[in-house]
């Protein structure tokens, strides 16, 4: 029997992911902020389900001066792990790193979101280094073919794992000054938005925000 | 008598931990808001005496509550409890008069330590 993609996540998951990705989130603030001396205004972020089929589309919405992110499990080609690929679509250039599955502890669901707060910084890097004027030396950050050839993305990828899959989108818009402390002065910030869509197996997520609450139980 | 307790955070979850991680044996009467206007009229209430608060809020954060507080001159002590953890972030709000900040996700031992260390407990 399929299930209605909308009935995957109901509004308490989407709340208990909502400050798994706020936690993650403050994490790459404190990364970025220590790299630019800049300090990273966050917004709230917003974690909506996108079915496969609009995964494309979704992306095509993207505002056209906003960079966009996606992060995939990536299951095909003898390869197994998640897939991180970002996307200026002013200048088409497109940035992606895979990460090894073995990085992920499956029976630990939340380092996933740690991994993707780590991995948004490279992403984000070229981002602030074209907006600030610096020079940021980056890490392992590879050049890609583009979206559409994502194995993942084109349905026939998961053929062979069977996995039901959800896409979540985070998105949200940082802003920072050009220069530490002309916030004080009244200057307009830099506005960098992204939207971070996220592929997961249904089960996972659901696994991953229960797991994330009953967490912060434990520590009670 | 209960300290009119309001923690202050848009989501359910995080304010539900709050409250759970609360030292058993203080007497607080809580109120809880989703976001800052919520916040200030609880304050306005009386309902905020001492407030847990959240930094990344809709409608109004919460260096913008910590603003008016000031900027009214509103009676409240405010511990912030947020997982905006750069170091600017912390300045901000210790700057505009928040007691103390606290790294989410928060513990029954931090808010215990955090309590004593200010004499409210």
């Amino acid at each position: 029997m399929t299930v209605p993609f909308a009935s995957w996540l109901d509004d308490s998951h989407r709340d208990q992911l909502k400050e798994l990705v706020n936690l993650a989130m403050g994490d790459g603030a404190k990364a970025l902020s220590a790299v630019t001396q800049c300090f990273i205004q966050l917004s709230v972020p917003q974690v909506n389900q996108v079915s496969i089929q609009d995964l494309n589309k979704h992306c095509k919405f993207v505002r056209s001066d906003a960079f966009c992110c996606c992060v995939q499990e990536y299951a095909a080609l003898g390869q197994v792990g998640w897939l991180f690929i970002a996307i200026d679509p002013k200048s088409l250039a497109t940035y992606a790193s895979l990460l090894d599955r073995d990085c992920v502890d499956t029976e630990d669901h939340e380092n996933m979101l740690v991994q993707l707060a780590g991995v948004l910084v490279p992403v984000i890097l070229p981002r602030i280094a074209k907006e600030l004027r610096v020079s940021l030396k980056l890490g392992e950050v590879q050049p890609f073919v583009g979206l559409s050839e994502l194995p993942s993305v084109g349905g026939n990828a998961n053929a062979n794992t069977n996995v039901n899959a959800v896409n979540l989108a985070f998105s949200y818009a940082v802003e920072a000054p050009i220069k530490e402390g002309e916030l004080q002065e009244g200057k307009l910030p830099v506005l960098m938005a992204f939207d971070v869509v996220m592929r997961a197996p249904a089960d996972m997520v659901k696994q991953l925000a229960e797991k994330f609450a009953s967490r912060l139980d434990i520590l009670l | 008598m209960a300290i009119p307790l309001l923690i202050c955070d848009d989501s359910s979850m995080a304010r539900k931990q709050v409250a759970k991680s609360l030292p058993p044996s203080w007497e607080v009467d809580i109120t809880f808001a989703t976001n800052g206007l919520e916040a200030l009229a609880a304050i306005n209430e009386g309902k905020g005496e001492m407030m847990f608060l959240d930094l990344t809020m809709p409608e109004m954060d919460g260096f913008e509550v910590l603003e008016n507080i000031r900027k009214k001159d509103l009676k409240s002590v405010v511990i912030v409890i947020s997982g905006d953890i750069q170091p600017q972030a912390r300045d901000r709000v210790m700057a505009l008069g928040a007691l103390d900040f606290i790294k989410k996700p928060v513990s029954t031992e931090k808010l215990t330590e955090t309590l004593e260390k200010f004499g409210l407990l």
